[in-house]
């Protein structure tokens, strides 16, 4: 079977710095992938190579056979790879609906002209549209629906980071790019994440996510793939990455991983 | 009661003000007062089209006049020159100035911030000195005199009451249109780009593209207000045109409040206003727009309206409302851990 | 040919030292300042004045206009910096474009929109004398113009690279916090920045004003904005760049009215700018991008 997601060699240079050093990696088709690492291992550089968001100096991402680099952010996404970011970054002055909309820009025909005429087909994907945000933002149970016309900043942190997850997953991505979705949650919420995980995953998405909780990481993964320093030194079942030695001295300095 | 008549309630507010714009030639019988209610419109109309760029996108363009000088003088040419009637030459001033919107969008929105900025401030000077230099075509500083009044369909333009209710048309066409473009996909793309540039392209927004379009619309508009000022006015020089038109109209921007449709009007109307009824201002007008440019940004930088998104819709026209999700908000526990 | 190159490098050096202000200002800060022409334009109206009013010394209008335009400086930079450190970069912009009209019709409303001069019977106790040099006429005052803008920028360079306070403001122009948590007092150093940048503006004034001998409250909008795209050609951030475009413009736009073109004389400096921001948005000797895509 051919992977969904396949990173070869990729480099990425900063100035002589090289924050990836030919890195190789796949998710599969219904996978949950998790990529970790301690802080500058180049875990979010990989995601920014695989978005577009930062080319890669050197190497390849191909999704579904095709190639993804040199890709602006928005053709990536339009080939159904979306993303979450590890500083959350929503759009603060919209309210929460709207933002999730946005979310499904690129699934979107309405341009300008159809927009002033508005035919009966604008306003059907328009309540298309709304109805996607509300079934998406409905996984959340009542945290984002009873907020619906408030403005994105107005919400806590957690449900940014709930809103974040929401918007990349309106449009239906293949591949789902989770940058850190528990960061500074409490133990309740992490565990709603990873139910929510799942739940994304088998709804019929893939998922890549950085995870720092090593908890979450053993519950969640199918796969777990270790980069320390821009170079991955570790990957397989998170049994076999609780057992690598190799991972346990460089990673967690000498501690041991799992519960 | 019938959704008929709660519409018509919920749109009251419109429905007044619409009806108080028509009877207002019956009310200001004075025809300088009217004219200053028709530069009112013409204000209006080119703040909102910088409000696209400014307040929508957040693209600063800062030679905004550039494009009102170029409807203005293309409509002038278009009517007295190509000899087309006025409905066409004022759709023919929208394109050309849209045209131009187009070439410098095009190249320079690439650049970042405050290049882009700089790249407006060019144009504009550019224009300027070719307005005023170009003597066979513009007849240089001396400008185009006796440009035909416009008439549209038969209704032959002469009076100022006839040229209020054009500006009005003009200024309802304008809220209308614009109030259609933004609340949809391409208004709420337009936020997410100025909100995050880089999270809105990560979601699949083709920003480029829709920058420029916002460009070239906000052109258009801005166009058109050139047209009739032109047509209104019935002479044009470069001198009305130049940077400091500009600065005015980001005056009454940044009075106003941008990233809404009313903060524009009212700060258009406000700025046209103040030197008018204070007459002994009339000398300090320019002052009055620097002030009011210093004073806001330091006090109130999002305008006096600015920074909520009020909405104009007519919900007569989307009748097919879906339910809202309001469940009890305040009875949920918040973020229980 | 020799003559205009003369003519054209007197402009040029003026943009210069406006460009260089300009460039100051804007690598300190990272702020666009649009006042920048209306300090040129109160530097040439003070210098106007202490020659009408006291004596017909170069010196001494250029050392008034030197202490006011360093005041304004540190005025404008108060009220369009100081306060908006947190907000937009827009919004500097903006106060800075309010600070502008109001000091053009200020000045308009002190001494009227007409354009003044000097008496003759001043002008003439300048020196305002010409020498020849290989059959081509030089004034004495073109000499002038041009060696106070050589010794501005030997002084503005040593200033920058030599001394203490020119190794504060490059530190305060690379990373303004770091430079705070080395205990730099940045306020300081901005305002500073912005008083050596008007100083420059204001010095250019007097020259510009007395070489022409043309005083009106807009003098300085065109000249601002000419100056302005002297240093976007330059690449914003570079002090030698600035120098280069500012000669340069100066100097084709001397050549465009020998050639016929005078109607492009204004539109030089533009055009340039618009070009450079085409192809070349570092400037003339590359430059780097001033604002990052903010990665994640």
């Amino acid at each position: 079977m051919m992977p969904l997601l396949e990173i070869k060699n990729v480099t990425k240079d900063f100035g002589g710095l090289k924050a990836l050093h030919e890195v190789s990696m796949q998710v599969n088709a219904g996978e949950i992938v998790s990529l970790i690492g301690p802080n500058g291992a180049g875990k979010t550089t990989l995601f920014n190579c695989i978005t577009g968001t930062m080319p890669p100096s050197s190497g390849h991402v191909t999704f579904e056979d095709k190639p993804l680099d040199n890709l602006p952010p928005y053709e990536v996404a339009a080939k159904g790879v979306t993303r979450t970011f590890q500083h959350i970054r929503l759009f603060n002055q919209m309210t929460v609906l709207d933002n999730v909309m946005v979310g499904n820009d690129h699934r979107g025909r309405t341009g300008i002209f159809s927009a002033l005429i508005r035919p009966p087909w604008v306003a059907r994907e328009e309540r298309k549209t709304r109805q996607k945000s509300l079934d998406i933002l409905s996984l959340f149970g009542e945290r984002l629906l009873p907020r619906l016309n408030q403005q994105a900043c107005m919400l806590s942190y957690a449900n940014r980071r709930r809103l974040e997850i929401a918007r990349a997953l309106v449009s239906g991505p293949k591949l789902l790019l989770l940058d850190e979705p528990t960061a500074g949650m409490n133990p309740h919420e992490t565990q709603g994440i990873v139910d929510l995980i799942r739940l994304i995953r088998d709804r019929g998405h893939s998922i890549l996510v950085i995870e720092h909780k090593m908890k979450v990481v053993m519950t969640v993964s199918d796969r777990i793939v270790v980069l320390d320093h821009g170079k991955k030194i570790a990957e397989g079942l998170p049994d076999e990455i609780a057992h690598n030695q190799e991972v346990i001295d460089a990673y967690m300095g000498g501690r041991r991983v799992g519960n | 009661m019938p959704t008929f008549i709660r519409t018509l309630l919920a749109n009251l507010p419109h429905i007044a003000l619409l009806a108080l714009a028509l009877i207002l030639p019956a009310i200001i019988k004075n025809q300088y007062h009217l004219q200053v209610v028709i530069f009112i419109g013409i204000y209006a109309i080119l703040v909102l089209s910088l409000n696209l760029l400014n307040g929508y996108v957040g693209l600063l363009s800062i030679g905004h006049a550039a494009f009102y000088g170029i409807g203005a003088y293309a409509s002038a040419k278009l009517m007295m020159e190509a000899g087309l009637n006025f409905p066409l030459a004022m759709s023919g001033a929208g394109l050309i100035s849209a045209g131009f919107g187009y070439l410098l969008a095009k190249p320079t929105l690439k650049l970042s911030g405050i290049y882009l900025t700089l790249a407006t401030l060019g144009f504009n000077m550019i224009l300027f000195l070719v307005l005023q230099s170009w003597m066979r075509f513009t007849n240089g500083p001396l400008g185009i005199m006796s440009i035909p009044a416009p008439s549209v369909f038969g209704w032959e333009i002469t009076e100022k009451v006839d040229y209020y209710y054009l500006i009005l048309f003009l200024v309802v066409m304008t809220l209308f249109s614009m109030q259609r473009l933004l609340k949809c996909r391409f208004g709420r793309a337009l936020l997410a780009i100025r909100e995050d540039q880089l999270a809105a392209e990560a979601m699949g927004v083709h920003a480029a593209r829709y920058k420029t379009q916002a460009f070239v619309l906000a052109a258009f508009y801005a166009g058109i207000a050139g047209s009739f000022y032109a047509h209104f006015v019935k002479f044009i020089s470069p001198d009305s045109f130049y940077i400091n038109e500009s600065f005015i109209l980001l005056a009454m921007l940044a009075l106003g409040g941008q990233g809404n449709l009313i903060g524009p009007v009212v700060g258009a109307a406000i700025l046209i206003l103040v030197p008018e009824i204070f007459r002994s201002l009339q000398e300090y007008r320019m002052i009055v727009y620097g002030s009011v440019l210093v004073i806001m940004m330091l006090v109130r930088r999002q305008g006096l309206l600015g920074g909520k998104a009020y909405s104009l819709r007519l919900s007569y026209f989307d009748k097919k409302k879906e339910k809202e999700y309001i469940r009890g908000d305040k009875f949920l526990p918040e973020e229980q851990g | 040919m020799f003559e205009q190159l003369i003519n054209g490098l007197t402009q040029g050096s003026v943009y210069a030292l406006l460009a260089l202000g300009f460039t100051l200002i804007f690598g300190t800060l990272r702020m666009v300042t649009f006042a920048h022409g209306e300090i040129y334009m109160i530097g040439a109206y003070v210098g106007f004045e202490m020659i009408r009013l006291f004596a017909p010394s170069f010196v001494l209008a250029i050392m008034a206009a030197l202490v006011i335009t360093a005041i304004l400086g540190v005025v404008v930079e108060i009220l369009a910096f100081h306060f908006l450190r947190d907000a937009p970069h827009v919004t500097s912009l903006l106060v800075t474009i309010g600070i502008s009209i109001l000091l053009i019709n200020l000045t308009q409303l002190i001494w009227g929109p007409e354009t003044k001069s000097i008496p003759y019977a001043l002008l003439d106790k300048l020196d305002y004398g010409e020498f020849e040099v290989w059959g081509v006429y030089i004034t004495y005052l073109q000499i002038a113009v041009l060696t106070v803008t050589v010794l501005l920028m030997a002084f503005l360079y040593l200033l920058i690279n030599r001394t203490k306070l020119g190794m504060v403001i490059r530190a305060t122009a690379q990373d303004y916090e770091a430079a705070y948590a080395m205990g730099v007092n940045v306020n300081v150093v901005f305002s500073t920045a912005f008083a050596i940048g008007s100083m420059l503006g204001g010095v250019a004034g007097v020259l510009i004003g007395v070489y022409y001998n043309l005083f009106y409250p807009t003098m300085g909008q065109l000249y601002g904005l000419k100056a302005f795209s002297a240093s976007v050609v330059g690449g914003l951030m570079s002090l030698p760049g600035s120098v280069v475009a500012g000669l340069l413009i100066g100097v084709v736009e001397t050549f465009a009215v020998e050639l016929g073109a005078s109607s492009m004389r204004h539109m030089v400096s533009f055009l340039f700018m618009i070009l450079i921001l085409l192809i070349r948005p570092g400037g003339l000797f590359g430059g780097r991008e001033l604002i990052q895509a903010r990665g994640d």
